[in-house]
């Protein structure tokens, strides 16, 4: 194959079609989503620039704690070194590259298992044994910090070595959702589902209300009256959304105490966001969400979705089956939702396939294929 | 109580400045030959899960684990070098007719 910038060069007249205004409009063309040279660029372009949220301060909350995570086959370990510290670094052994951590638990310290190089559990050097001969001055070693910034209990970090200000990043998200108070909750539960679609397919499934009340009719659909929501569109590919649709569960009906920022609204508000590149952000009365979107390879996907409530929720009666049926619930969300993706991703790689037309529904989607071709085409 | 000490080596079976490794009551223990005296101590290193046994004796009395290089005084089973901070375990040793007995520490 062609080199990236060779095929999106190819696929400018294309592009062109998903530029018009919305109403005249086409979706991206398959190429984007099957090409393994245009996911490299991606890798470099979009994950390797855009601040990520890699987890959340309440997985780690102990002195030791660690969790080791890869953003496309980059390996990182995020942990908490003192209190009031949360460190991200490189999960690589400053010998032979070795991931010193592995999964995730409570340490003293992290041993390479490869030739037992010792590290602290923020990433610096202890020890490197059978060394003291070397001429190479391994003093204040340690395995390359990130930058890190905490935002309402998530864990941002950046594998930018000039990233853009994070406050500059997050100000929207800031100042707009006012009903994403995260850090006012706690994690009760990640569900997290390997899909076979690529990443982009997933981003744009979660913002996409079109299809909602016919492959979800049976789970939430019937809650949502697609026709009445208008986002927010926001610079960056970022975007907001508040609606009326029933809390997440069979019946629709609220299982979970209503969020305190949620007393004084409608019993039925629903609220949406999305920060580009992969971060969806969901409010129903009684709970939040965050998925993640992880790509995994041109045609996988990894779907992180925490689920978090306030301390309050934790303590109704039968907290524990309330949520496993809560979380079965988002679960089928997804396999309902995977289905689709999963033969789009089929269609993607075929030569027949030609994108259709946005549906006025799909402005958010409009919006993000958009941004998707700036960040791809423009100028870095 | 005499019937308390277990012969476990001969004096003979350790070099000077060398380790053996011997096992009592279920217990991996470590035996120093320092210049002629002799030490016990547990064989596991207090932080990572190496055997002191393997480890070299440095500067007279340390033993130098060999996974991390930290290291303990033979005679006190005090730390003496990160990444090791806590203490080993030492354990009662006397010799009589070239044999080696030990009170393991419960």
């Amino acid at each position: 194959m062609q080199p990236a910038v060779v095929q999106l060069k190819q696929l400018a007249p294309r592009f062109e079609l998903t530029r018009k205004n919305l109403l005249g409009a086409r979706h991206l063309p398959g190429g984007v989503y099957s090409s393994p040279e245009i996911y490299a660029m991606e890798k470099e372009r979009i994950f390797m620039t855009h601040w990520l949220s890699v987890g959340r301060v309440d997985e780690i909350p102990n002195v030791g704690d660690y969790m080791t995570f890869s953003v496309m086959d980059e390996p990182i370990l995020i942990s908490r070194p003192a209190d009031d510290e949360i460190s991200v670094c490189m999960n690589m052994c400053l010998h032979r590259g070795v991931a010193v951590a592995n999964g995730c638990g409570n340490a003293k310290d992290f041993s390479c298992p490869y030739h037992a190089w010792l590290f602290d559990v923020g990433g610096k050097l202890i020890a490197a044994p059978g060394m003291k001969e070397s001429e190479v001055d391994l003093k204040g070693a340690r395995m390359k910090p990130l930058p890190v910034k905490i935002w309402r209990g998530w864990i941002f970090t950046t594998f930018s070595e000039n990233p853009r200000p994070f406050e500059d990043f997050i100000a929207t998200y800031e100042e707009k959702l006012w009903w994403f108070q995260s850090g006012e909750c706690k994690t009760a539960h990640k569900v997290e589902i390997d899909v076979k679609c690529n990443w982009k397919f997933l981003v744009e499934n979660l913002i996409d209300i079109y299809h909602v009340g016919v492959i979800h009719k049976s789970t939430f659909g019937g809650f949502v009256k697609g026709e009445k929501i208008k986002f927010n569109l926001e610079k960056d590919g970022g975007w907001h959304t508040q609606y009326e649709a029933r809390p997440h569960s069979k019946s629709g009906e609220q299982v979970f105490p209503t969020l305190p920022w949620a007393k004084d609204k409608s019993s039925g508000i629903a609220c949406k966001a999305g920060i580009y590149p992969n971060l969806n952000l969901s409010m129903r009365a009684d709970s939040l969400r965050m998925w993640h979107v992880w790509p995994t390879s041109p045609g996988t996907t990894r779907v992180v979705c925490y689920l978090l409530f306030p301390e309050e929720a934790f303590s109704i009666p039968d907290f524990d089956e309330e949520l496993k049926k809560y979380s079965g619930f988002v679960e089928q969300i997804i396999y309902e939702d995977a289905a689709m993706v999963e033969s789009l991703q089929n269609a993607s790689g075929s030569k027949f396939f030609q994108p259709g037309p946005m549906a006025p529904l799909e402005e958010a989607l409009h919006h993000l294929e958009n941004h998707y071709i700036d960040v791809m085409t423009g100028e870095q | 109580m005499d019937d308390e000490w277990v012969a476990v080596a001969q004096c003979a079976d350790i070099d000077e400045d060398d380790t053996h490794a011997v096992r009592v009551d279920g217990r991996e223990v470590c035996l120093y030959n320092v210049a002629g005296a002799f030490f016990a101590t547990d064989n596991k290193c207090t932080h990572g899960d190496a055997d002191l046994s393997d480890g070299l004796i440095q500067d007279g009395h340390l033993i130098e684990c060999p996974l991390h290089e930290g290291t303990f005084d033979i005679r006190s089973g005090r730390a003496m070098s990160a990444p090791c901070t806590e203490a080993i375990r030492c354990h009662d040793l006397r010799v009589q007719d070239g044999v080696i007995y030990l009170r393991v520490a419960s």
